[in-house]
């Protein structure tokens, strides 16, 4: 059947239309940015004036944002081409932080219940880096649950202690009106989380330490594109997209308020209807507006998604994965959840084009096709 | 002449990237709209829809090279899928087999990865060429010891379109139990290519040179036997573990149309670009003497024409034409005034390096366009020329090479 009701925005959000038009502007355009002909400079043209509206959105300079072709690309970047010899990550990071962190044998932060960075294991993880040039890596706002982070504390006791600090903003960017990437010496963003094409990210060097952008060596070596730091054609139309994704961020965050109240509201309805069996994740956290995450006993993930998925509702188990099977998540057992709990995860993410009556609709059909506690439990036995 | 629209400079650049195919942009369309899921969701039917697109990208990108679909996978682009064949072979096998051979001139992107990876301790052969730009396989073949894993040869070169004896390349590598990977960015959709004939284990593939979008490519990674690759990058495991990150929908989706274009139409485009070829290089040959063609004219892709001029100041010339868009070197590196490494390699001496232009010629070139190219290089080749002492001077029958010039 076809799909009527899209509630899964941080897995990726539909294209803004200006940002589709920017893509297709583009795509129609012939050049490489490198060709020395008009061909080549238009598009070197389009290239530089995205740089600079990132530059100017983090305040810094040009020559300090490196597009890449995701996020996934600007966090190996930042992780595999730091000039460090330790890392430290925290327990909850996206799989593009933790599998590089996994292979570079990084020291890991633990969280606490409410998904917040325990401020004692960070501490000794910064004191036993003491003396050696070390990065850090915190993300300003949880993938799944969608806790955001004081990153601007978080930098001072890391810098305090000597280190870099380098965050995973892909889900925090348009949605977050503050600067959530304050003192955070590198940042990582996504087009396509923004409603600008995939195919683009970026990595934003903010530092003052020099000795950090001077380090970075590239993870794609060839041509000497962005500025040595990463090499390839650039994809030009997916990166004036973002640009202009970025430019709507303003409006974006206006919607939250409302986009908010929203979440509020199906999380008090969703209470109502599971009352114990329910498990809101970071709830008592500040949170990104658009997101709920949690666990109904009994029901599990892959079931709910499904279930849902043939009512025409799209929910996600968690971060989009692509193992096709659904793993427990590493989020919800880090935050002190069971394992049980964890396999009954699931995300919802709203947009700022539903309603209250899509929300109704997403709890009539959650509270129609629910199993029945006893029953589950009496199958799981 | 009507030629040019909108005073808009003639476009002979095909080799550094090709205009989009409308049928290419419209196969995307739908999924920058209705199917913009996230390819990777697999719990919802937006996600499926991005998977089938992608799937379906896959089948036709593999088709075109005789490949199993299971065997491709995609990334942002030839750089990258060259850095992953080389780092990642080299990467995963340098314990026991720590020895790569390419040759000098390779895409930037090969040697720098080659490069990178010595510097942690692989052992690099970097092969010469023949003055007509092709290796020697005797000298590969006396290159190859029991400690290679990997010969890396580009099937089709980017500037002077010449193509590698790539079936004879991989004979010799399968005798050797030495892997094979080819940079075929210029080769895919202009020659038959077929990973089972040639023999070729990893196959670097571009979009954005095959009327596809940039931004999206593919490495080809055999399965039987299996070659194994330690990823470049970490992440949610996509692409069976090879190469993580939200694949773009879209960009897959053009790429694969690209392909099925190409198969379907290669053969036919291929008789028109060469005549187009023979058509540009005849108009230069009747108007001027002293004209050079880089790389052998045989062995060559039909789009591409590599030429330098005697008696001719390279950037004057480039200024003097800028009605054509076209390179004088690979378009990496023609920012930089420095002389073609390539054309160097092939011993060409640096004053006729200088000179040289590549001219690309592709699906949307007309015959209109060349003859408007030729007459535009052929007159500004002949007033260049009038002004050169040194042209002058070989008219009246003096070696210029013998000449033995005062030192300021």
């Amino acid at each position: 059947m076809t799909p009527s009701l899209y509630f899964d925005h941080h897995a990726t959000a539909p294209l803004l239309p200006a940002a589709r038009e920017a893509l297709e502007k583009q795509l129609e355009r012939v050049g490489n940015g490198s060709s020395v002909h008009e061909f080549g400079r238009v598009k070197r043209r389009v290239l530089d004036e995205a740089r600079q509206s990132f530059a100017d959105f983090f305040a810094t300079s040009p020559r300090r944002v490196i597009f890449t072709s995701s996020a996934t690309e600007a966090n190996n970047l930042a992780l595999q081409g730091v000039c460090a010899s330790h890392l430290i990550v925290s327990a909850v990071e996206h799989d593009s932080v933790w599998k590089v962190a996994q292979t570079r044998d990084a020291a890991v932060v633990n969280v606490t219940a409410d998904g917040l960075v325990c401020e004692t294991s960070l501490r000794r993880s910064v004191a036993a880096c003491q003396g050696k040039r070390f990065l850090v890596s915190l993300m300003a706002a949880n993938n799944e649950t969608g806790v955001m982070w004081d990153i601007s504390s978080l930098a001072s006791s890391i810098h305090d202690g000597g280190g870099w600090l380098h965050c995973d903003g892909v889900q925090s960017l348009g949605r977050v009106a503050s600067r959530w990437y304050e003192g955070a010496d590198m940042v990582t963003v996504s087009s396509h989380k923004i409603g600008g094409a995939m195919g683009a990210g970026a990595l934003i060097v903010l530092s003052d330490d020099a000795a950090l952008l001077e380090g970075l060596r590239p993870v794609i070596h060839g041509g000497g594109q962005e500025y040595g730091l990463r090499a390839g054609t650039e994809n030009v139309a997916a990166i004036a997209s973002f640009a202009v994704a970025l430019h709507h961020c303003p409006e974006a965050w206006r919607q939250q308020a409302a986009v908010a109240r929203l979440r509020d509201y199906f999380e008090k309805q969703l209470r109502d209807i599971f009352a114990t069996r329910l498990t809101v994740w970071g709830s008592q956290s500040p949170r990104l507006s658009g997101v709920s995450c949690f666990s109904i006993e009994g029901w599990r993930s892959i079931e709910m998604v499904m279930a849902l998925d043939l009512e025409g509702i799209a929910v996600s188990s968690g971060s989009a994965c692509s193992s096709g099977q659904i793993q427990p998540s590493r989020v919800i057992t880090a935050m002190g959840g069971t394992k049980q709990q964890a396999s009954e995860l699931l995300r919802v993410s709203f947009g700022a084009e539903h309603t209250k009556k899509h929300v109704d609709y997403l709890l009539k059909t959650m509270k129609r096709i629910a199993p029945p506690l006893a029953l589950n439990h009496s199958l799981a036995l | 002449m009507t030629v040019r629209v909108n005073s808009k400079p003639i476009y002979l650049d095909y080799q550094a990237t090709t205009p989009m195919d409308e049928r290419v942009l419209k196969a995307m369309t739908p999924y920058m709209t209705e199917h913009f899921g996230n390819p990777h969701s697999r719990n919802h039917a937006h996600g499926w829809e991005a998977e089938q697109g992608v799937e379906a990208a896959r089948a036709q990108l593999a088709q075109l090279i005789g490949a199993d679909p299971k065997e491709i996978i995609f990334t942002s682009g030839a750089t990258e899928s060259n850095n992953i064949a080389i780092k990642g072979v080299g990467g995963f096998y340098k314990d026991r087999k720590n020895h790569i051979i390419t040759c000098v001139t390779e895409h930037k992107c090969v040697l720098e990865s080659c490069r990178h990876i010595s510097q942690e301790g692989m052992e690099v052969t970097y092969l010469p060429v023949q003055s007509n730009g092709l290796i020697d396989l005797d000298q590969l073949k006396d290159a190859i010891t029991d400690k290679t894993c990997l010969v890396s040869i580009m099937a089709v070169h980017n500037e002077i379109g010449v193509i590698q004896p790539i079936k004879e390349i991989g004979a010799l590598c399968r005798e050797k139990g030495v892997f094979f990977h080819s940079d075929c960015a210029q080769a895919v959709g202009k020659m038959p290519l077929d990973v089972q004939e040639m023999n070729i284990d990893l196959m670097s593939i571009s979009a954005h040179k095959l009327y596809g979008p940039k931004g999206v490519g593919a490495l080809y990674v055999r399965r039987r036997p299996r070659v194994r690759i330690k990823p470049l990058m970490s992440g949610g495991g996509q692409e069976r573990g090879m190469r993580s990150g939200t694949l773009p929908t879209h960009l897959c989706v053009g790429l694969g149309e690209a392909c099925r274009i190409a198969s379907e139409e290669m053969a036919q485009e291929n008789e028109r670009l060469h005549h187009l070829r023979t058509m540009f290089l005849q108009g230069l040959r009747k108007s001027l003497d002293d004209i050079y063609v880089n790389g052998d004219l045989e062995q060559r892709i039909p789009g591409n024409i590599n030429v330098s001029f005697a008696y001719v100041e390279g950037e004057s010339l480039m200024m003097g034409i800028n009605d054509l868009s076209l390179s004088s070197g690979s378009a990496c590196t023609s920012a930089s005034l420095e002389p073609s490494y390539v054309l160097r390699a092939l011993g060409v001496e640096e004053e006729l390096a200088h000179t040289s232009l590549r001219v690309g010629f592709g699906r949307f070139t007309t015959e209109d366009e060349v003859t408007y190219a030729v007459d535009s290089i052929v007159r500004n080749v002949q007033r260049l020329r009038e002004m050169s002492p040194l042209w002058e001077m070989a008219q009246e029958g003096i070696d210029i090479s013998k000449i033995e010039w005062a030192h300021h």
